[in-house]
């Protein structure tokens, strides 16, 4: 039986249409397999996955957790960085500005920094659930490696973002935790000059913290983070009981 | 208010959207060209989605219109102490990029932005003109245009006098004229 060819069925017909969904209605395995496939979002989701990876409480989806806390992060972060100066003269008032002045300002502001608290608590707990699982073990060794790199870069992110509002709360921390590295042997006071970009805590810091947080240190996580997925899929998938 | 005015566009586009899905649907229609219970709750979904997808591009583009801007574009106060003399030079206020001349008439506040092509026209004081740089136009005390290629007398802004003596200038509103007259003076005791 033809029915009648519908608006829907013309827009889906066309070529341009066709060129960008490359699969039919998804009524068969072929079809279900080919969406996920041909996406590139959607592929790394693998398009099948075994039983027990179904089970949430094996996991808790802590890994996929502190990803979505991540990407909560680069885009608020992209919107603060419209207001946020990285001046010393400037930033404190340019964070009290995006507060007061920008409209969902001090939402995204607040959003990035409960996030940032979030995700280094989803990484930890992630980690221990890793641990308590046995998942670190062969042939996922090697991910447990990427993944303890992920988390020291996470506590960089952490740490640089701290000192951006450049308040006192900030000044502080920063002058502690560069401190903590200058007590090292031998190397520490090159550490601490190294960090600081001068003996005390001022524009060169700020700006150093500032280029680390907003570009280096997101720019070495996503790479960390396209071998860690990556390695998921090659590793067997999801881990699950053993 | 001018949010409450985004939300009902956005109301009113998720609704049409909604409507137009329902149309261009490729699922058979029930009987009688009633909504099908299928058809409504999936539109319903599907509408609730693209109304708080609306809503957060709506945010995502208010965002970048901040409340509060620069010193240029606000009102900007000139201390009674800066007002010049009536029939002396002009007072030139920096921040607020304008000219406070005091004529017989009163006070005018001119932007200092050429009316030609944009340029700053300094007040030259040995030739009591605003005298253009870049292409040589040439205003008189009170802005309106002498010589040179400018079509229209510089513009003004709206000046208040305060009771203490001081000038409130709105740099936010530079108004446009084609001549001088006496009412866009505002008199100063």
């Amino acid at each position: 039986m033809r029915r009648e060819q519908t608006l829907a069925d013309r827009i889906t017909s066309s070529s341009v249409w066709r060129s960008v969904v490359r699969h039919g209605y998804p009524d068969n395995q072929r079809n279900q397999a080919l969406i996920i496939a041909s996406n590139v979002f959607l592929h790394i989701h693998p398009v099948k996955i075994k039983r027990y990876a179904t089970k949430v409480t094996y996991t808790f989806c802590l890994g996929g957790l502190s990803f979505f806390m991540f990407l909560v992060l680069v885009l608020t972060g992209v919107l603060l960085m419209f207001y946020y100066i990285p001046s010393s003269d400037q930033a404190y008032q340019s964070m009290k500005d995006i507060e007061a002045s920008v409209t969902f300002g001090q939402l995204m502001r607040n959003m990035h920094r409960w996030s940032a608290q979030g995700m280094v608590i989803a990484v930890f707990l992630h980690m221990g659930r890793v641990f308590y699982t046995g998942s670190y073990k062969p042939p996922r060794e090697f991910n447990w490696v990427i993944g303890v790199l992920l988390l020291v870069v996470t506590f960089l992110l952490s740490f640089t973002g701290y000192l951006l509002p450049w308040d006192q709360l900030a000044y502080w921390a920063i002058t502690v935790g560069t401190q903590i590295g200058g007590a090292a042997p031998i190397v520490g006071p090159k550490v601490d000059f190294l960090l600081k970009g001068g003996k005390e805590i001022g524009q060169p810091t700020l700006i150093r913290f500032y280029t680390l947080h907003v570009i280096f240190l997101p720019l070495i996580a996503a790479f960390l983070m396209a071998v860690h997925f990556w390695r998921i899929r090659k590793d067997g998938g999801i881990s699950g009981p053993l | 208010m001018k949010r409450s005015g985004i939300g009902a566009i956005i109301g009113v586009a998720a609704a049409s959207a909604v409507w137009a899905f329902g149309h261009l649907s490729s699922v058979p229609k029930a009987i009688n060209n009633v909504v099908s219970r299928r058809n409504f709750v999936r539109n319903a979904a599907l509408g609730a989605v693209l109304i708080v997808l609306g809503q957060l591009a709506a945010g995502f583009v208010r965002f970048f219109w901040p409340n509060k801007i620069g010193a240029f574009g606000s009102v900007l106060t000139v201390a009674a102490s800066d007002v010049p003399e009536a029939g002396g030079q002009p007072f030139t206020y920096t921040p607020g990029k304008f000219y406070l001349v005091n004529l017989d008439e009163g006070l005018i506040a001119l932007y200092w932005k050429c009316t030609h092509l944009g340029c700053t026209v300094p007040w030259v004081a040995s030739e009591e003109r605003f005298h253009c740089p870049c292409h040589g136009s040439i205003f008189f005390e009170n802005g309106v245009k002498e010589s040179g290629p400018a079509p229209r007398p510089l513009d003004y802004f709206p000046v208040t006098v305060m009771a203490d003596g001081s000038v409130q200038v709105n740099t936010g509103a530079p108004t446009e004229r084609h001549d001088f007259n006496p009412d866009q003076a505002v008199p100063y005791p």
